[in-house]
């Protein structure tokens, strides 16, 4: 498989390797090729040959022209030369006949001559056409005879020297003495070329005389390409050889650019030439003619020569295409056997390989699908074991890059990447996504397994594509060779985030439950069913005093006292019934029994079976002593509230009682009735008694009208020890301890001497006249107490005046009631009840506290405790300045309050009345520098009082925006008349009360008590 | 010998009041709360106003208020039992603040009272 997925590919790569010839193009261009090869010889053979033979012929005939034209001319010449010769001896020899007869040439003489050389020259023949004329010159050239046939011969001398187109032949009349002049033959040139031309009848060739100095003498034939050029214009470009009579074929280019092969021959005696020119294309015309002839049947063959050798290519590639579709379609896996007759041996030989190889093939590929089938077939199996595995299974290299070589789909749901990012750290190696916390454990683990040839697990965290953090379980095997070599790692990776959390919520619910237990002021505890101790916390330990040894396995009923045990047993059992019970029992604490409220629950496995009981334990001492603290507060508060609404009234009574007596008694007493006097007398002396024991009620209720100065407690305590001892029998002794105190109070001094007095007086009863009375001073500071009337707690610096007696003592029921109002154990008539009830109005009134220790027959100890002064008011008050401003005979008000009206005076009155009862007032006119103010700190104020009708923002609009800066802020709104506003809209707004104008100062007074007092309440109950 | 105002919701102390003062040569108005008293002073005028405080329809306190506002010259002496609705607060000390001359606590005897108008009347 692999081999045949390398041929593919090189197959496939073929296109882009370079581009290819098919197999019939190169066929064809090889036949095109050897075709045109013996076309392209024999046509360059015969043209060479043919040009060959045509220039010999045209060079033979030329040369046969130009000789042919010489010899005439040199014959004809020869002939006239003769002639002269002669000519020439005749006139010499009749000249001697005539110098022997001693006659000179005369005139008649002359003309002798001439005839006879007409004659002469007529008898030449041919000639005489040539011969224009003779003459006869002296030697200074004087024409001494002459014979022309037209003309008369040329003035100059003659010689032999061609002019123009006559040629004069010269010969001295004696050879030795040339003074005796000389013979001149004159030749026509014109008439003797025309003799010539008749030698030149060949189509095409011209010849052409030229004189020594290449001037044009005479032309001929197929000529008139020279004209009257010059003999340098004709010059030739080329020789081609040496043609036959020694001549040179030359080629002559034409001034038109006609180009033509000639020779030169030169005319013996003349210095002339005669040129022989043929045109070029005469010579080659032949040639060309003849080769085209060639090539066209050349070309025919070599058509029918390519017809033929591609027939027969084509033939056999045929067969080779066949066979490329048969590979073709055995590619796509159609083995079909190839049908080819061919009468190509090779071809059938190619044909039965292939179809032996296709059949083979087609065995082989079924059995490769068979196989592929089963691994298909078991991958499935394989793929659907591993992706069942809620882990991800993974085999991976261990070195630097970490390689993971497979990772199973499972990791996608692990990690949120898919496991082909894994795959030869594709995208990511898997290293990469593990917490850098975590790396070095997991690679300290894998190396020490590798190491040790073991086994590892390991858990560490990963970060999800999805930036979460995950905590994955990794349990893994090193795979080693033969040889001990390490080869990879085959593991599974968990996803254990789950259970991770879940045991990090478990371990952080253990510390929880272990911090509560500890935290809990309760005593905690499991038992099992059978009741006994299975845990407890510190508190259980501590309170009960048992050792952990005792503990330990102890029943819980034994934790209480001894008759409750029975019903600890029947909570249990009542517990296991109904899932829960509580009940209060006495706890054995370490020291002494203790109310406690136990509560129990069951615990019970995943099931639902109870496998134990949880409790918890309360100390409820501590609550029962709050619960009757506040009991016993709440009485007194509302005997207080009863005792002043019924002081009004009787009070009123008593003024008429009183007045209408001392009237009546006016008048009695203006009648003389003594007894009608002494009648009211005692109704008045009764009202008297009635007058004071409403005072003692008011008293017990706002502790009375009090003058209260700065004191120290000394003198006036000496000064009522000396009232007191007049009233103390001698058999009780009146014991003043160690007073080293000079602190001072806020006190009434009339107020403190009743006191003191008051309780002096019930020692003195309890005593039944006989014992001791210890009175005591001392200064306490930064003390924490309960008071035992008020039953307020009550820290800070105080001064103590302690009585104590060694009386009767009182029981603890009496204890709890002695400062109720009416309340007493003196015999009817002894005691108003109402003693003890003033003590507690006029400490209470002067900001102290009382506290009572007695037991029965031990006597009684009371400490009066008020508040230290602080310096700077002692030294206020020894001024003299006394705070007028806070009238102490009063119920007071504690509370910052912002007064907020436009009219100055009504602001300023409401403002020093509150500032009358203990207020801090701050008074603004305008209501928007009032927000300013409340802005800058809401906190700053408790209570805001509000005018609504003002300039620029209402009262209305102020409170809203109040609310707004701190909601729980008590606001009241006052105003005369309002469409704006009514009472319903301001309570929607938000404000607590709305008061008409005018104010009524007592329902105010009450109004702004109320707020601050809800609003001190609410501040307890926050710090509480 | 002054013209006195004597205010009061309880009809016995009216009466006292008005024969103790009588006696003294006072010429004496009765009002039972401060709205009557408001009307009379506008009816008549008067030298002293003699009022208890907690009263209904207008209590004392407010009365002295108004009184000190329209007419100021009004000397004012303030009664009362105590206590008050609530019983929370003793008004007399607050009357004083807001303008009675003279308080005067329930029940009193007829010098105290003498004294209180005479103190009242002087100031």
């Amino acid at each position: 498989v692999s081999s045949g997925d390398t041929e593919i590919a090189e197959h496939k790569q073929a296109p882009h390797a370079g581009a290819r010839l098919s197999l019939k193009g190169a066929w064809y261009l090889l036949i095109v090729c050897l075709a045109l090869l013996p076309v392209l010889f024999t046509a360059i053979y015969f043209s060479y040959q043919f040009k060959t033979t045509s220039l010999h012929n045209a060079a033979r005939e030329i040369v046969l022209i130009n000789e042919e034209i010489k010899d005439h001319l040199e014959y004809a010449i020869g002939d006239v030369q003769a002639m002269l010769q002669v000519e020439r001896s005749t006139f010499r020899h009749s000249r001697q006949q005539r110098s022997a007869a001693g006659t000179a040439f005369q005139g008649e003489t002359l003309a002798e001559l001439q005839q006879q050389l007409a004659r002469r020259f007529a008898i030449l023949g041919v000639h005489e056409a040539l011969l224009s004329g003779i003459f006869l010159v002296d030697r200074a050239t004087q024409i001494l005879a002459l014979w022309r046939r037209d003309e008369a011969p040329p003035a100059d001398s003659a010689s032999r020297v061609a002019k123009g187109n006559r040629l004069y032949i010269m010969f001295p009349l004696s050879e030795t003495d040339p003074a005796q002049g000389m013979i001149w033959a004159e030749l026509d040139v014109d008439a003797l070329w025309r003799e010539e031309l008749d030698l030149v009848n060949q189509e095409g060739y011209a010849s052409y005389l030229l004189d020594g100095k290449g001037r044009l003498l005479g032309s001929g034939g197929q000529a008139g390409w020279l004209g009257n050029s010059s003999l340098p214009a004709i010059m030739p470009s080329q020789v081609h050889g040496q043609g036959p009579a020694g001549q040179q074929l030359q080629t002559f280019v034409a001034a038109g650019g006609e180009m033509f092969y000639g020779a030169t021959v030169s005319v013996a005696g003349t210095g002339w030439h005669v040129v022989t020119t043929v045109p070029r294309q005469l010579v080659l015309a032949p040639i060309y003619q003849t080769l085209k002839d060639v090539l066209m049947v050349l070309v025919v063959i070599l058509l029918l020569f390519v017809f033929l050798g591609m027939r027969m290519v084509a033939g056999m590639l045929g067969h080779i295409a066949k066979l490329l579709g048969a590979f073709s379609r055995a590619a796509r896996e159609n083995y079909t056997p190839l049908a080819l007759s061919s009468v190509f041996n090779e071809c059938c030989q190619i044909r039965d390989g292939y179809n032996h190889l296709v059949s083979d093939l087609a065995t082989r590929e079924q059995k490769r699908r068979a196989a592929e089938a089963a691994l298909s077939e078991s991958e499935r199996q394989y793929r659907s074991l591993v992706n069942n595995i809620p882990g991800a299974i993974f085999r991976s290299g261990y070195d630097q890059r970490g390689e993971i070589l497979y990772i199973s789909d499972a990791i996608e749901a692990i990690s949120g990447y898919p496991a082909q990012d894994f795959l030869n750290n594709a995208v990511r190696s898997f290293g990469s996504i593990i917490h850098p916390s975590d790396v070095g454990l997991v690679r300290e683990t894998v190396e020490r397994a590798i190491g040790q040839h073991e086994s590892y697990v390991v858990e560490y965290r990963v970060f999800a594509r999805d930036g979460s953090l995950r905590w994955v379980y990794e349990k893994g095997q090193p795979v080693f060779d033969d040889a001990g070599a390490f080869l990879w790692l085959d593991g599974v990776i968990f996803d254990i985030s789950t259970q991770k959390q879940a045991e990090q919520r478990h371990q952080r619910l253990l510390c929880e439950h272990e911090a509560i237990a500890r935290a809990i002021t309760d005593v905690m505890f499991t038992i099992d069913v059978g009741g006994e101790l299975t845990w407890y916390n510190e508190n259980l330990k501590q309170f009960s005093g048992l050792t952990p040894q005792r503990l330990k396995g102890l029943p819980v009923e034994e934790l209480f006292v001894a008759d409750r045990r029975h019903d600890i047993g029947m909570m249990i059992a009542a517990c296991i019934k109904e899932g829960a019970a509580e009940i209060e029992a006495e706890f054995l604490a370490e020291s002494g029994p203790s109310p406690y409220h136990v509560k129990m629950v069951v615990l019970r496995n995943d099931s639902g079976d109870i496998v134990g009981i949880a409790g918890s334990g309360r100390d409820m001492s501590h609550h029962r002593r709050l619960e009757k603290q506040l009991q016993q507060s709440q009485k007194m508060q509302s005997i207080g509230q009863l005792t002043g609404g019924i002081a009004h009234d009787f009070n009123n009574f008593l003024t008429a009682i009183i007045g209408f007596t001392d009237l009546a008694r006016q008048r009695s007493g203006k009648d003389g009735d003594a007894k009608m006097a002494m009648y009211l007398a005692e109704v008045h002396k009764a009202g008297s008694r009635a007058q004071e024991l409403v005072a003692q009620m008011l008293a017990f209720s706002r502790g009375g009208e009090a003058e209260a100065v700065a004191l120290e407690l000394q003198p006036v305590l000496k000064e009522t020890i000396k009232m007191l001892s007049a009233s103390l029998p001698s058999s009780i002794e009146l014991h003043t301890e160690a007073w080293n105190v000079d602190a001072r109070i806020m006190a009434d001094p009339v107020q403190l001497q009743q006191v003191i007095m008051n309780l002096c007086i019930n020692a003195r009863d309890a005593m039944k006249g006989q014992g001791e009375v210890h009175i005591g001073l001392a200064e306490l500071h930064g003390v924490r107490l309960v008071c035992s009337s008020c039953h307020d707690s009550a820290t800070g610096d105080f001064v103590e005046l302690s009585i104590r007696d060694s009386g009767c003592g009182m029981r603890r029921e009496v204890l709890e009631r002695i400062f109720e109002p009416f309340f007493s154990t003196k015999a009817t008539g002894k005691g108003t009840g109402m003693g003890l009830a003033m003590v507690h109005g006029i400490l209470h009134q002067h900001g102290g506290h009382i506290q009572v220790e007695s037991q029965e027959s031990e006597g009684a100890t009371f400490r009066l405790l008020f508040p230290l002064l602080a310096q700077d008011t002692v030294q206020q008050s020894s001024a003299g300045t006394a705070p007028v401003e806070l009238p102490a005979d009063e119920v007071q008000i504690r509370g910052r309050v912002l007064v907020v009206d436009d009219e100055p005076a009504v602001g300023n009155f409401l403002a020093e009345l509150l500032h009358s009862r203990g207020c801090e007032t701050t008074v603004m006119s305008d209501s928007q520098a009032a927000l300013a103010l409340f802005h800058r700190d809401p906190q700053a104020f408790d209570l805001v009082l509000t005018d609504q009708t003002m300039p620029g923002m209402s009262g209305a609009e102020l409170a809203e925006v109040m609310l707004v800066l701190r909601p729980d802020l008590p606001i009241i709104l006052c105003t005369g008349y309002s469409e704006q506003i009514d009472e319903v809209r301001a309570k929607m707004l938000g404000i607590r009360r709305y008061l008409s104008k005018p104010i009524d100062v007592m329902a105010f007074l009450d109004t702004v008590n109320e707020l601050l007092d809800y609003k001190v309440e609410a501040a307890r109950c926050l710090a509480g | 010998m002054a013209k006195i105002l004597i205010v009061d919701d309880e009809l016995p102390i009216r009466c006292m009041l008005r024969e103790m003062l009588e006696q003294d040569g006072h010429e004496v108005s009765e009002a039972e709360n401060g709205a009557v008293a408001q009307h009379c002073f506008r009816e008549a005028s008067f030298d002293l106003l003699i009022t208890d405080l907690v009263m209904p329809e207008k209590n004392g306190l407010n009365l002295i208020l108004d009184i000190r506002k329209e007419w100021p010259n009004v000397r004012i002496v303030a009664i009362s039992g105590g206590g008050g609705i609530t019983g929370r607060f003793e008004y007399l000390p607050i009357a004083k603040l807001v303008g009675a001359a003279s308080i005067l606590e329930k029940p009193f005897r007829k010098e105290q009272l003498q004294s209180a108008v005479q103190s009242a009347l002087a100031a």
